[in-house]
């Protein structure tokens, strides 16, 4: 159990500084918390209240929910020792939305004036874009090394107690769907959001930008399937039990190193995109009102299942007008929680 | 110069009817080749922000016309379509009320009629040019 805190402990760490940091890496020009404001405004010092009030309520949500965590959990005996701790994500989730909706609710009423509705005309390339996400076969990296250590696992399975393999084997699966997730998403970015933009240098801009959102996630798969194989390998006994920590920790290091690495590419990307909040006028700009507090769309005049997000280039947001996004969001909370349900 | 098309949500054409008088337009003109790939249905409906059935069905028109081979999956292909024989009086005969029909169609809109029979010689000009 204290292993699982210091992770959990850590894991509230890692998502504070990112959303310390990725509350202005995110942001497109113009808008601020999901609102369209003038370009100037991020510099004003309301933007800066605003902005600071919004970093240290997330600093002070972990830090209480850390504190709680280890108050809690381990004094509870059973399964209700894992599940609170498992609650203490969603909570922590649950805070940091009410959270963003103050701020953007704080926001709004420097808001630019734009018309709610957005244009009725749309514009489209008629040149194909590319059926093949690129970067050859690294897509295909997460899973096949899932397989291979599934197939390492399999190799001992006589020789392991059935609850060693069990735990390996869960670890294998939670693997397999994160990776499967991450490619999941990055397939949609690239292949079914919008295109603002239909011609141009900055259409090509947007293309580059759709493929770096994929590669991002791409990323991401492959950086916590390392950090799952550094937990399986000792918990299938293929390596050494003293390897444990050396290899947990490793994989914590390369996470720090790597996230921050991530965080510089996307300020150095952001600063040379001209790609902001596209004016209206433009036909395939999505209608300012459909954003529901700066970053939930719902338009049921849009048969898109999913667009490009509000908050950056590199993302893409469901539209929960469309039935489809209801079952997708259901699938992303309850798989991980019916794996752990079911398998511990 | 690449290829766009626009449609209007808001105007009376069908949407399908819209993507196949601006398709056809480019078609015409040969901004669009023979041997050209169009995007595929999925990506040009995602793109227009419409159903995919509103694009097939724009696609399905034009393939039956004669200008599109679709392939699954895989968009479609402008072909090399044969000029029609010039065609007879009686279709003719229906291409001119199709006009009158359009003509009366933008006087009932409010466009005036000195403007109607201006743009339709310049319109005339440019086919002529083009023979």
């Amino acid at each position: 159990m204290l292993f699982i805190l210091i992770l959990m402990t850590c894991a509230f760490v890692l998502a504070a500084a990112i959303h310390w940091v990725a509350a202005i890496v995110t942001l497109r020009s113009g808008t601020f918390f999901g609102v369209t404001v003038t370009g100037e405004f991020g510099l004003t010092p309301d933007a800066r209240r605003i902005l600071w009030h919004y970093r240290w309520s997330v600093v002070v949500t972990t830090l209480v929910c850390i504190a709680t965590m280890w108050f809690v959990v381990p004094r509870l005996a059973g399964l209700a020792a894992p599940l609170t701790a498992s609650g203490f994500v969603f909570l922590w989730c649950g805070v940091v939305f009410v959270i963003w909706f103050i701020e953007n609710k704080k926001v709004r009423p420097f808001a630019k004036p734009q018309a709610a509705q957005g244009t009725t005309t749309r514009t489209a390339s008629l040149t194909p874009r590319p059926q093949t996400p690129g970067g050859r076969l690294t897509f295909a990296g997460p899973m096949l090394i899932v397989v291979a250590m599934h197939f390492l696992l399999w190799t001992r399975q006589y020789t392991l107690p059935p609850e060693t393999y069990r735990a390996a084997l869960a670890l294998l699966v939670m693997a397999y769907v994160a990776s499967a997730l991450f490619m999941w998403m990055g397939w949609l970015i690239l292949f079914r959001t919008r295109h603002i933009y239909s011609s141009g240098s900055i259409s090509e801009q947007e293309n580059a930008d759709k493929r770096f959102g994929y590669l991002l996630r791409l990323m991401f798969a492959y950086e916590f399937t390392a950090f799952m194989v550094a937990l399986f390998l000792p918990a299938a006994r293929i390596a050494p039990a003293g390897a444990a920590p050396w290899l947990t920790v490793s994989a914590i290091v390369m996470m720090a190193l790597i996230m921050p690495a991530a965080v510089l590419i996307l300020i150095r990307k952001r600063r040379r995109s001209p790609l902001g909040i596209p004016e209206q006028g433009n036909g395939n700009n999505i209608a300012a009102g459909c954003w529901k507090y700066g970053f939930i769309y719902y338009n049921p005049d849009d048969p898109s299942f999913v667009v490009g997000t509000r908050l950056g280039p590199y993302g893409c947001d469901f539209n929960f007008a469309n039935k489809w996004s209801w079952v997708a969001s259901f699938g992303l909370v309850g798989v991980p929680i019916l794996i752990r349900l079911v398998w511990f | 110069m690449l290829p766009t098309i626009s449609i209007d949500l808001n105007a009376p054409v069908p949407v399908y009817r819209q993507i196949v008088d601006a398709m056809r337009h480019l078609l015409v003109n040969g901004v669009l080749k023979p041997g050209d790939q169009v995007p595929t249905v999925r990506q040009l409906a995602i793109d227009l922000g419409v159903h995919f059935n509103t694009v097939a069905q724009a696609y399905r028109i034009l393939a039956d016309e004669g200008w599109l081979d679709l392939k699954r999956h895989r968009g479609a292909i402008v072909l090399d379509r044969l000029q029609p024989a010039a065609p007879g009086k009686k279709r003719q005969r229906q291409s001119l009320q199709r006009l009158r029909e359009l003509i009366a169609q933008l006087q009932a809109e409010g466009i005036p009629a000195s403007q109607i029979a201006g743009q339709l010689r310049e319109l005339a000009n440019t086919l002529t040019k083009g023979d």
